[in-house]
């Protein structure tokens, strides 16, 4: 048996795809586990566990001759066509896309045919996007900036490649054999920097906190890529105490083991935060922004997480105080949520009980919609709405029976995109509401080209789901108005 | 300005207009409903080039929000 997993985002994603190559190879025991990522990143993270053999996707090369002339696209479409031919030649019998992006679904239709057990992202025969599995489709519908899931991404990846994780998955890493010149016991990995500007802590703030830690008993080792390298130098010029400066001088494979190495891990989450999460270190993550750290925050049993929509807020006596927390040097409480490693969920949401922001409100109706969770209680007002949106999808739902039965379809297409703009209206103004609105969408938007009746029979389907939904939703069960934090 | 933001900003407007030439090719494409395994090609090396405009447009960002900061 052939599988290919096609993971072509950033490192932190090819850290959170290992763990699943571990199971996979654990589930098709004999299978030839074949891995597709970046050439610039394969470069970084090799070796990588688990796989038997790594594609290297080589954009720089292929959009190259482009670059000199942007009307000749012959020996770019060569190039790119000679790669897929060779990814086809070797039959994979299962094509499991975790990238999540339109380059990816396009590759993995392009390599695949009606032989091939298709999961993740791929592309209808006119190339529109294609979702055949649930955990896909969920992806689409939930994941992201501003959705309201909280299921890690590795969890999520499980799910789509139809595998069963177990916690010694989750320790990955098989080290390089060149070791790095320092021993890191009891020693504090800081990384300073992070893949984007907003989700990074301030340097005065990052000088403060090293400062405390230095002058606790710590060392500190700082760790990161060439991006990093200016943050490091102004923590070197500005701090003073026992600090080893590895940024820029490390592979993955070789931070990895000066992480392993290592007390604790304090940083954003990145990279490096998921090579740490790989060799089992705790890590006290700094979740910056719109950063959701339900999604992509660390695994490790016992890590905290610090949660600030703005950098500068997040103060460094606050960090620090958690840090004591976290090497027990004080037993003050934590005011951070922690992971505690338990499926379904990663972290401990207890403390946040007591604020709802819009996202926790959407959580509990994705977990009554896709996990059996307990019905969400509406308000008022939100009954009300719920009605109106069964009541909405049973008339598109009779009418589209009417135009089929007349075979008028122009007139019903027209009330599929009125009723679209009103759920969107909905889904922007009622965050209890939006996952509804995002599942349904999904599902509409998923079916595939067939003739019209079964494109009809189809979204037919879809409606028959809102209606079904929002009917047992809108029970006369009213509740008080709940105040929304926003 | 520095150096690598230049070089940032020239091959961002390569990209640039490289994916005009493409989005009116895989428009043609549509049109004429062409569904080939070429023209599914072109369709991805259209998505590529838009990943790596919009990866360049990011680094471009953050090198101005570094320099903004630093002053």
């Amino acid at each position: 048996m052939k599988i290919l997993v096609i993971q072509i985002t950033r490192p932190g994603d090819i850290f959170c795809t290992t763990p699943v190559l571990a199971a996979l190879a654990r589930k098709y025991s004999g299978a030839e586990i074949h891995l597709m990522v970046r050439k610039k990143f394969a470069a970084a993270v090799k070796p990588i566990p688990w796989a038997d053999h790594v594609w290297e996707m080589d954009t720089e090369k292929w959009i190259k001759p482009l670059l000199e002339d942007s009307t000749d696209f012959g020996p770019s479409i060569g190039e790119l066509s000679q790669f897929i031919a060779s990814l086809k030649q070797e039959k994979f019998d299962q094509v499991i896309n975790l990238s999540f992006s339109p380059s990816s679904s396009f590759i993995t239709h392009l390599i695949s045919d009606e032989n091939t057990e298709v999961r993740g992202y791929t592309r209808t025969s006119d190339f529109y996007l294609h979702i055949r599995d649930e955990a896909s489709l969920y992806f689409k519908a939930h994941v992201g900036v501003g959705k309201s899931n909280r299921i890690h991404v590795i969890d999520l990846f499980a799910m789509v490649a139809n595998c069963e994780l177990k916690s010694e998955d989750f320790i990955t890493y098989s080290f390089s054999q060149k070791k790095p010149s320092i021993s890191s016991a009891e020693k504090i990995a800081c990384h300073l920097g992070a893949s984007q500007d907003f989700k990074t802590w301030p340097m005065a703030h990052w000088a403060e906190l090293i400062s405390k830690i230095i002058a606790h008993g710590h060392p500190v080792i700082l760790v990161g890529g060439k991006d990093d390298l200016e943050r490091a130098e102004f923590i070197v010029k500005n701090v003073n105490g026992n600090i080893t400066n590895l940024v820029g001088q490390t592979s993955f494979p070789e931070l990895a083991r000066v992480l392993s190495q290592s007390e604790l891990f304090i940083g954003a989450d990145s990279g490096p935060m998921h090579v740490a999460d790989s060799v089992g270190c705790r890590t006290l993550n700094l979740s910056i922004g719109d950063v959701n750290f339900w999604e992509t925050g660390p695994v490790t049993k016992g890590s905290h997480v610090l949660v600030s929509p703005v950098s500068h807020d997040l103060m460094s006596q606050k960090v620090f105080s958690e840090f004591l927390v976290m090497t027990k040097w004080q037993s003050n409480e934590s005011q951070s949520i922690v992971c505690d490693g338990e499926k379904p969920l990663r972290f401990d949401d207890r403390r946040l009980l007591a604020e709802k922001s819009p996202a926790d409100l959407g959580w509990s109706t994705l977990m009554w919609l896709t996990f059996g969770g307990e019905k969400p209680v509406l308000s008022k007002s939100q009954n009300e709405i719920v009605t109106k949106m069964n009541e909405l999808s049973d008339i598109v739902i009779s009418q589209i029976k009417k135009f089929e039965k007349d075979r008028t379809y122009t007139r019903a297409l027209k009330m599929i995109v009125n009723t679209d703009s009103i759920l969107a209206e909905i889904k922007s103004l009622d965050p209890v509401l939006a996952p509804l609105v995002d599942h349904f969408i999904c599902r509409k938007e998923n079916i595939p080209p067939a003739d019209q009746d079964q494109i009809i029979r189809e979204t037919l389907a879809s409606f028959d789901w809102l209606k079904t939904q929002t009917g047992v939703w809108s029970e006369k069960m009213f509740a008080p108005e709940r105040e929304v934090f926003l | 300005m520095k150096k690598s933001k230049v070089l940032g900003q020239v091959l961002a407007e390569k990209l640039d207009l490289t994916l005009k030439s493409l989005e009116g090719l895989t428009q043609q494409l549509r049109e004429t409903r062409d569904y080939s395994n070429k023209s599914e090609i072109i369709f991805l090396l259209n998505e590529l080039v838009l990943e790596q405009l919009d990866g360049k447009k990011q680094e471009n960002e953050n090198i101005s929000n570094t320099n903004n900061s630093s002053r």
